[in-house]
């Protein structure tokens, strides 16, 4: 270097295989001293414009700023300013015949849920070699959040352990996500060693099989509880589920964050942005809304985006499934076709409660009979309605909530509305008819008429 | 002497029960209770609400998980607060939720569809002591999903009467300035990672949303118009798809808005049958 200024700094920094840049040390020069100054605060003075440094960084595998990955291509530059003077690059490799080095699985390495039903990954192969002769202890860890920290909080698997410089381990199923695998050692000087590496657990690249989640909701979904109970009078849809998942998901389970999509998948571990990697993971709701007080991502999930997110919902399609059909339509208690056939209950019989107060009329025709019973395929769209979450706007109130369902009750001339000293809604000279209730709902409308559509 | 200390933890414990015990609805909605308020959690506001609605023990109660900001503010600044709400009891639709005491004690509520934020979409656009609120309405009018490639565009509600009320129209500095040129930075971006003329879903909901502002505006009451008849034109299901949209939302265009809707159908089938 020549004609050194005042404050003048040269750097050294590292760039990683994740394409980051590390500053190690800077030197900054004082010329009333005529000395550098390190980052380190050590002083290098009398230097005739000449600065000879021995610039050293320990890599460690296990520890930031260098994890994870930090096997690959490096490169150490020498700045003057912001103007590169000198760069070297090298490669960083683990040592299997050194102290410790693991061999397999490696850095960044991608198993997909391919074996099973989709569901589990093939073996994962552990393997590390030293050359101290000591017994080798491994702890992996799986880790798994949406992008917006679902579940929450996270409901990682307990820590796999084992010994040996070789474990072939069956496998992962139902789970994803980042697993960083840790082996350990002991060194001649009883020092503990150890090395770490960062591999992932993704969905299926090719996607699940269209045909394999038809054929699984065509099955499921007849054969529901709530279909067989409420339904089943010839007139439901056995595949309305297909049109869900479509609605939902586009019949994807998993997505990359580089497939088109609007917005797209968010780059969990930012593995796509540092390493261009586009894995798949699992699907999340597309705004940034979620219960629980964040405005974020990935509360709701995978092809039924049933929440809130579950390891087992995002990760193993099977449940996803099982779980989307069990709200619609499984006999639990928040199930939507019972719930919708509640209301068309209170509707047609109207409801009472003195606790709180409140009353609902009952539909009364000319006749004297109350307004039918909905058929299953109606009771559908009603249920739809509920499982989009149509009805959030009302706050709880129950008056509001059976007012926007799919259908709603009118009396069409010749009938005329009136109210009987019981409170029921009277079509006199005429019969309650239901009617789609686009006025109040149409976005519920809206929503169930699209998952008709988009059967498969 | 050793009882002292007991004696005041009891009493202390017993003055957070009074408060923890106390009702929603018991205490009055002024600004000086502002932070008594918001002391209760999800679960109370849940119960607090399925009680004033009538729904507990109906399908109709709200879950405590169903419930997401919450917080009590002087929506209108005239010294009592309002509880607001964010609300979501499935996937594809939320709302945002107000709740008033008025002065007898009784309760009366609103219900905003759409994705809100009391943190990001409440303030005073307009410097006139009460608070706007913006809310992310659908694009789709059947919400939002991850199986659609369509968005929401912030749409601005104003105070009146005790009511929100849609009011972007009088909003125009906010679009212009806050709203507009993020949109169109954000497309620019995107149609860099394109080829020249192509059509996109990503660029295509940017567009959508821009269009929509345009179109509440007043700017240019046809916005997004031939757009959206050129996407009608591809083979694209999602861009036929956002093309129908786009076609039921201005006014006079319902035939086409249906001749979309047909050709998406005939598409998803295609690509049905591609797929099998």
């Amino acid at each position: 270097m020549s004609n050194l200024a005042d404050g003048q700094v040269v750097s050294w920094k590292f760039t990683i295989p994740n394409q980051s840049v590390q500053t190690i040390l800077t030197a900054t020069y004082n010329q009333a001293s005529d000395c550098f100054v390190l980052s380190n605060l050590t002083e290098y003075c009398s230097t005739q414009d000449h600065l000879d440094l021995t610039v050293a960084a320990s890599v460690n595998s296990c520890t930031q700023p260098y994890s994870p990955a930090e096997t690959g291509p490096w490169a150490i530059s020498t700045y003057d300013g912001n103007t590169l003077l000198y760069s070297n690059s090298f490669q960083v490799s683990r040592n299997p015949s050194g102290i410790l080095g693991v061999t397999s699985p490696t850095d960044n390495q991608l198993f997909q849920l391919s074996q099973g039903n989709f569901n589990a990954t093939d073996t994962v192969q552990f393997s590390a070699g030293t050359n101290t002769g000591q017994p080798i202890g491994w702890t992996v860890n799986l880790h798994y959040q949406s992008s917006g920290g679902f579940p929450n909080p996270a409901t990682d698997p307990a820590p796999l352990t084992f010994q040996g410089t070789s474990y072939s381990y069956s496998g992962y199923q139902a789970v994803g996500g980042q697993v960083k695998a840790t082996a350990q050692t002991t060194a001649p000087d009883g020092s503990t060693v150890q090395d770490c590496v960062t591999f992932y657990v993704e969905g299926l690249e090719t996607g699940i099989p269209d045909t394999a989640i038809t054929a699984r909701l065509d099955q499921l979904y007849p054969a529901s509880s709530s279909y067989l109970q409420y339904l089943n009078d010839g007139t439901a849809t056995p595949n309305l589920m297909t049109g869900v998942a479509s609605k939902e998901s586009s019949y994807q389970q998993f997505r990359t964050p580089e497939e088109s999509f609007i917005p797209p998948e968010p780059d969990l571990f930012n593995l796509y942005a540092n390493f261009q990697i586009p894995a798949k993971w699992p699907v999340e709701n597309p705004t940034a809304y979620c219960p629980d007080g964040r405005n974020a991502r990935g509360c709701y999930i995978g092809l039924m985006q049933v929440g809130p997110t579950t390891d087992s919902d995002a990760w193993d399609w099977t449940s996803n499934t099982q779980d989307g059909v069990n709200l619609f339509s499984g006999g639990g208690s928040s199930d939507k076709v019972q719930t919708a056939v509640r209301f068309e209950g209170y509707i047609i019989n109207g409801y009472t409660s003195s606790k709180p107060k409140v009353s609902l009329p009952a539909h009364v025709n000319g006749d004297g009979s109350n307004l039918r019973t909905l058929t299953g395929r109606e009771r559908e769209n009603n249920a739809l309605v509920l499982y989009g979450g149509a009805v959030s706007n009302c706050n709880g109130a129950l008056a509001c909530t059976v007012n926007e369902l799919y259908y709603a009750p009118q009396c069409p001339l010749p009938g005329v509305q009136a109210t009987d000293k019981h409170g029921n809604l009277l079509c006199q000279g005429g019969t309650w008819q239901w009617v789609v209730n686009g006025a109040n709902q149409p976005g519920g409308v809206g929503y169930a008429d699209d998952v008709w559509s988009r059967r498969k | 002497m050793k009882n002292k200390p007991m004696g005041i933890l009891l009493l202390l414990l017993l003055c957070n029960c009074v408060t923890l015990g106390a009702q929603i609805d018991s205490i009055p909605w002024t600004d000086s209770n502002i932070s008594k308020l918001n002391q209760f959690d999800r679960a109370a506001v849940a119960a607090f609400l399925n009680r004033i609605g009538g729904s507990e023990g109906t399908p109709a109660a709200l879950k405590p998980a169903d419930i997401g900001e919450f917080k009590w503010i002087d929506l209108a600044g005239d010294g009592r607060c309002e509880l607001a709400l964010t609300l979501s009891t499935g996937p594809n639709f939320a709302s945002l939720g107000i709740i008033w005491q008025d002065p007898k004690g009784g309760f009366s509520s609103q219900g905003i569809a759409g994705e809100g934020s009391l943190t990001r979409g409440i303030k005073d656009l307009d410097g006139d002591g009460k608070k706007e609120i913006i809310m992310g309405s659908y694009l789709d009018p059947s919400g939002i999903s991850a199986g659609s490639p369509v968005s929401v565009w912030p749409q601005v509600y104003r105070l009146q009467d005790e009511k929100y009320v849609p009011a972007s129209k009088d909003f125009f500095e906010f679009y212009e300035r806050e709203v507009l040129p993020h949109i169109n930075a954000e497309m620019e971006k995107s149609r860099r990672t394109l080829p020249p003329a192509s059509i996109e879903p990503g660029v295509g909901a940017l567009e959508m949303e821009r269009d929509k502002i345009l179109r509440v505006l007043g700017i240019d009451p046809q916005a997004g118009l031939e757009e959206a008849r050129q996407w009608a034109r591809s083979d694209n299901p999602e861009m036929i798809y956002m093309a129908s949209c786009v076609l039921h939302d201005i006014p006079g265009h319902e035939a086409e808005a249906h001749a979309a809707k047909q050709a998406w159908f005939q598409a998803l089938r295609r690509q049905n049958a591609n797929a099998r």
